[in-house]
């Protein structure tokens, strides 16, 4: 279950956040995807060491399956970023 | 803060299986990352036709090639790109490239370079191996984006070892000072492996970061992007590059490219280093010419003109970068080391080769631990060839680098196929390597001699290329190669006649060994 967290879950996690920060973050959006671009591998990370990090075995995958479908559910309430 | 047993062990366990499962990976992203930290002095290295100055003050006319250039990329297609690179310490020749999309065939380039004083054309020569270091380090050789999102995932994974490694090694000064030289071999081996783990710590977080940022946002990014714009792709590319340059239909003259050679910046000490032409003989054509910063950790200055009239055009996306922008800029100096001159590069290349024999020691530790150890739960066989593909992987990819300078010096060959004899042999290398080692029953002899032919290959390379292109006198990035060579070849040469002849004892195994359903142990592999 961790090994499917840190492979898989944080994968999907890192992407389906990181878009949802594209579109709530505010600025340009240029340097708005810069900065979500800069911190993709940390979040990725964090993702990853949290699937080893946390006792309970269920919160490895409840925390990054959350984080997807928060990401997930932002996106579709959103409309496409203003240029 | 000392970690609870548990979580120790889990991390503990993902330090080992990311580090085994991907090591040989992080090993030749590595060392190919080490080699690529001097891909260009390599240049020069291999080509006598770079070692010359760039003629003060010469400025020929090769406005002519240009136009021929762009007729002929017209005829081809729907032209991709015009850049013209203007002559310069490390690349003292006028260089036309360009790409143009056949219908139903792709991208197709062509090269031109010119002789910096007499505008004379000049042969172009093969991608050699310095092409071949550092494609292979930052793309294995691959289609654009397999291989680059592959070498950054190689990032992820080294930064998760780091970050886990920090953690399970929480006795940072201890182990800084803990090498015990005098006990067994695996007792060396752990202990250089966490002192080569403290020492590179900072220098491999930050290769872990800028590595998996260059490497893994060549895929993720457009995938975050167009889940954001919820794929209306060309609403995305707007939005990151501004609207398109479109032009206007109307054929006007463009500007004299020594008129752009002349271009000066405030506050930057030379002029520009390349122009990228964009609907080059439109009357809306746009050349945008590229400066080197003289501040280090930044790149390049670009100053958008009018290609028919000279004139700065506004662009400001071009001409001014915010701070993630000089951020994103500052990633690939600081990855690659180019930002503090041949010192910082040596720099570069001890803390690189120390995280290439910290990888090369975490595989053997956890080999060694279940072949003659009490972990692990294959057979003898299976740890056996593992040790020796380790040995023959290790080996393998430096003699290959160090050998490729040799023959690059020697190939006599077409120029049009030195690429692909670069690859043959480079790959010819490594299984020659790889054989050398799983035919070696004892791995401390395996290794001993290796080292022994990893010195001759540094040695035989110095001399063919010397044998070759001559002395590079008033060259000090050609002499620094060389040095580097050579002290790769006292290093190795040191290594193997300190290292036991071969294996002292043949010790007992007493582990677990997982059986079959007849409760005999199971067969290898």
């Amino acid at each position: 279950m961790r090994l499917l967290s840190c492979l898989l879950l944080s994968t999907l996690a890192t992407i389906f956040l990181s878009a949802a920060i594209l579109l709530k973050l505010p600025g340009p959006f240029d340097q708005k995807a810069l900065w979500v671009s800069l911190a993709v591998p940390l979040i990725w990370l964090g993702f990853m060491l949290h699937a080893y990090w946390d006792e309970r075995r269920w919160r490895t995958v409840a925390v990054p399956s959350g984080a997807a479908a928060l990401g997930i559910a932002l996106v579709l309430t959103s409309a496409a970023p203003q240029v | 803060m000392p970690l609870a047993r548990d979580r120790h062990k889990r991390l503990y366990g993902l330090h080992s299986w990311s580090g085994i499962l991907f090591a040989w990976f992080l090993f030749v992203v590595c060392w190919s990352g080490t080699a690529a930290v001097f891909v260009e002095d390599i240049v020069t290295f291999e080509d006598p036709t770079l070692r010359h100055s760039v003629p003060a003050d010469a400025t020929p006319d090769i406005d002519a090639d240009l136009r021929a250039a762009h007729a002929e990329l017209s005829a081809l297609g729907r032209i991709d790109y015009l850049i013209v690179d203007f002559p310069r310490d490390r690349m003292p020749f006028y260089w036309i490239r360009g790409g143009a999309v056949v219908e139903g065939e792709g991208l197709r380039e062509i090269e031109r370079k010119f002789h910096p004083g007499t505008g004379a054309p000049l042969p172009v020569r093969g991608d050699g191996a310095a092409h071949w270091i550092l494609e292979f380090h930052t793309d294995l050789m691959l289609p654009n984006p397999l291989g680059r999102t592959l070498v950054g995932l190689a990032g992820i994974v080294l930064g998760l070892a780091a970050i886990t490694g920090l953690f399970i090694h929480g006795k940072l000064i201890r182990e800084f000072f803990t090498l015990r030289l005098m006990r067994s071999q695996r007792l060396k081996w752990q202990d250089s492996h966490k002192l080569l783990g403290v020492i590179t710590l900072p220098f491999s977080a930050m290769i872990a970061f800028t590595g998996a940022y260059l490497g893994i946002i060549a895929i993720l990014a457009p995938i975050i992007a167009v889940i954001a714009f919820k794929g209306d792709t060309d609403a995305l590319v707007e939005a990151v590059v501004g609207a398109p340059l479109e032009p206007v239909g109307q054929q006007v003259a463009m500007i004299s490219l020594s008129d752009i050679q002349a271009m000066r910046v405030p506050g930057l000490e030379d002029g520009p280093y390349r122009v990228i032409a964009n609907h080059y003989g439109d009357a809306a054509a746009r050349f945008d010419v590229l400066f080197f910063e003289t501040e280090d950790l930044a790149t390049t200055q670009i100053h958008p003109v009018g290609g028919a009239t000279g004139a700065p055009v506004d662009a400001p996306r071009l001409t001014d970068p915010g701070p993630a922008n000089r951020i994103v800029n500052a990633l690939s100096p600081l990855h690659f080391g180019t930002y503090g001159g041949m010192a910082l590069k040596w720099i570069y290349g001890v803390l690189g080769l120390g995280l290439c024999i910290m990888t090369a020691l975490g595989t053997m530790l956890w080999i060694e631990r279940r072949r003659y150890g009490s972990e692990g739960t294959k057979s003898d066989r299976f740890y056996e060839a593992l040790s020796r593909m380790n040995i023959g992987i290790c080996l393998g990819f430096p003699a290959a680098t160090i050998g490729l300078l040799g023959f690059d010096a020697l190939y006599a060959g077409a120029e049009a196929a030195r690429t692909v004899w670069t690859g043959t042999a480079y790959f010819g290398l490594v299984l020659l390597t790889v054989l050398f080692a799983l035919l070696h029953t004892d791995g401390y002899a395996a290794v001993r001699r290796g080292l022994w032919g990893l010195a001759g290959l540094a040695v035989i390379s110095v001399t063919a290329n010397l044998a070759v292109h001559g002395w590079p006198s008033g060259r000090g990035d050609v002499q620094s190669v060389m040095a580097c060579l050579i002290g790769l070849a006292a290093l190795t040469a040191l290594s193997a006649r300190w290292l036991p002849q071969g294996r002292p004892t043949i010790r007992k195994r007493v582990r677990r060994v997982a059986t079959d359903e007849t409760g005999g142990p199971s067969p290898a592999f």
